[in-house]
């Protein structure tokens, strides 16, 4: 029997195979089956009738975990969903928005009443600003402080605005890092009026004093996160540990596509961590 | 008129019942739970690491699942949806550092418990030889299943025991049509090889 032959027996087998039909199929079809017990029936079936008759959209938090949750472990509690789910997003960004103007009423009581007046106003002295570069300093009363009070307004509202709800949750509960952020918010929100930025920084020193001049600030935002790596914690080193100790049981369990998939976050969040070499390379070997 | 009322549901939809019950219509979760419970355990079972797993996950399914049940699209096949919550949890399960300490410590034992329990119950009637013979074949088949690597193993069970098309299968596990139907040409191929190796030596004595 040639190859071609037993090639088409194996079709022939597969395709009744997958119909229900022939002894392999038989076999597997008379395997006992276990079944839930009344008992489980009964306790899902009291729970949900019990909850829809109350007509309360959330149970008890047994289940933390919803079909598409994130999958880290010590990941925090899962999702509520129901009710606030769909007002979530609108919450966060009415919230985001009194956020902003909170803070922007707030500058009065921090820079001089000069830059509050141009921070209202910043499309008009914006052109203003623009067209002076050709030029050379005017006067040294001027200079400071149109460049800081165009550079402060779009930084809090332009990174509010930017930030998007996605961002929202994070900066709410903490407006008071907003002297720390300051320095990266503003490079971010002046990226199309370089001009305006470089002069705002040079003279100025009282503005400087509290924001470090952007170049400085943008090589240190790009040298820092990237070689150095962070001493970890005991707790990441177990979260890390534990996360490695995972992928390899999946592995061992033939889920390649979810330790894969478990692999890439694990690297996202722990890029320097040392992978044991037999690991590395069944995921190497996977990633072929 | 329960039982008009049961026709009527039993002719309905999965995702049509879904519905109804994303509205409050408790007889419309009882005809799916009717209808998918005993799969849905059937799976959990089959792929479960631990039979003590197996309830859990399979309660907090069906509660998650009536968690989640606002954001359930009726473009999705239903038992797909259903099944991925369960198959989710069980990974979820699988995360925890004790189910891998556990696993480490070979505590682990592969829901053989609750096969061997099944295969028991399931002659319990015979007679003994026939009961003997019975039971054997079918602890050779649950041993050839249990030897298949886990996605062969998740296609085999999805197919045969479930009755899920291919495409649902694919869609469940998130891998093309033809990757499934390879894995189960080399599920069944396995268990071919394993029952033409393991009953020649049977078949020499007689």
């Amino acid at each position: 029997m040639t190859t071609k032959d037993n090639d088409q027996l194996d079709d022939d087998e597969f395709a009744a195979f997958l119909q229900g039909q022939g002894e392999m199929a038989r076999r597997l079809r008379d395997l006992p089956q276990p079944e839930p017990s009344a008992a489980l029936d009964a306790a899902i079936l009291a729970r949900i009738e019990a909850d829809l008759a109350r007509g309360a959209a959330r149970l008890p938090d047994v289940v933390r975990h919803a079909a598409n949750d994130a999958s880290m472990p010590g990941a925090a509690a899962g999702i509520r969903p129901g009710f606030m789910a769909r007002w979530r997003m609108p919450l966060a960004m009415a919230a985001s928005m009194v956020l902003a103007l909170l803070l922007l009423l707030r500058q009065p009581s921090q820079q001089n009443p000069v830059q509050v007046i141009v921070a209202q106003a910043p499309p008009a002295a914006l052109p203003e600003t623009q067209t002076t570069p050709p030029t050379p300093p005017p006067t040294p009363a001027a200079k400071p402080a149109a460049p800081t009070i165009a550079a402060k307004p779009p930084a809090a509202s332009a990174s509010k605005i930017a930030s998007s709800p996605a961002s929202v949750p994070h900066d709410t509960p903490a407006p008071e890092n907003k002297g720390r952020d300051a320095a990266p918010d503003i490079q971010i929100a002046q990226a199309d009026m370089p001009e305006l930025r470089w002069r705002s920084v040079a003279p100025a020193p009282a503005a400087t004093s509290t924001m470090p001049p952007p170049a400085a600030a943008r090589t240190e935002a790009a040298t820092t996160p990237a070689p150095v790596p962070a001493p970890m914690s005991a707790a990441d080193t177990e979260t890390a540990k534990a996360w490695l100790a995972l992928i390899d049981e999946m592995l061992k369990a033939d889920l390649r596509q979810d330790a894969l998939a478990e692999w890439e976050k694990f690297r996202k969040a722990y890029p320097h961590y040392p992978v044991p070499e037999k690991l590395a390379a069944r995921i190497k070997v996977l990633k072929k | 008129m329960f039982a008009t009322l049961a026709g009527m549901l039993a002719n309905l939809s999965d995702e049509v019942l879904m519905l109804r019950y994303c509205e409050g219509d408790l007889p419309a979760f009882q005809e799916l739970y009717a209808r998918h419970s005993h799969g849905l355990y059937r799976f959990l079972a089959w792929r479960s690491p631990r039979s003590e797993w197996v309830d859990e996950i399979a309660q907090d399914s069906w509660i998650s699942l009536h968690r989640t049940r606002a954001r359930y699209q009726p473009q999705a096949s239903f038992r797909t949806y259903l099944y991925q919550i369960a198959r989710n949890r069980l990974i979820d399960l699988l995360r925890q550092p004790q189910a891998l300490l556990a696993t480490d410590l070979g505590v682990g034992d592969e829901g053989e418990a609750l096969f061997d329990h099944l295969a028991d119950a399931a002659h319990y009637h015979a007679s003994p030889e026939a009961e003997l013979e019975s039971r054997q074949l079918s602890a050779d088949l649950h041993a050839a299943i249990r030897a298949l690597p886990g996605e062969q193993k998740e296609a085999l069970i999805l197919q045969q025991f479930n009755g899920m098309s291919l495409e649902e299968i694919a869609q469940l596990v998130a891998v093309p049509v033809e990757t499934v139907k390879s894995r189960l040409r080399y599920a069944m191929r396995k268990l071919r090889q394993h029952f033409s190796e393991g009953l020649a030596p049977q078949e020499e004595p007689a």
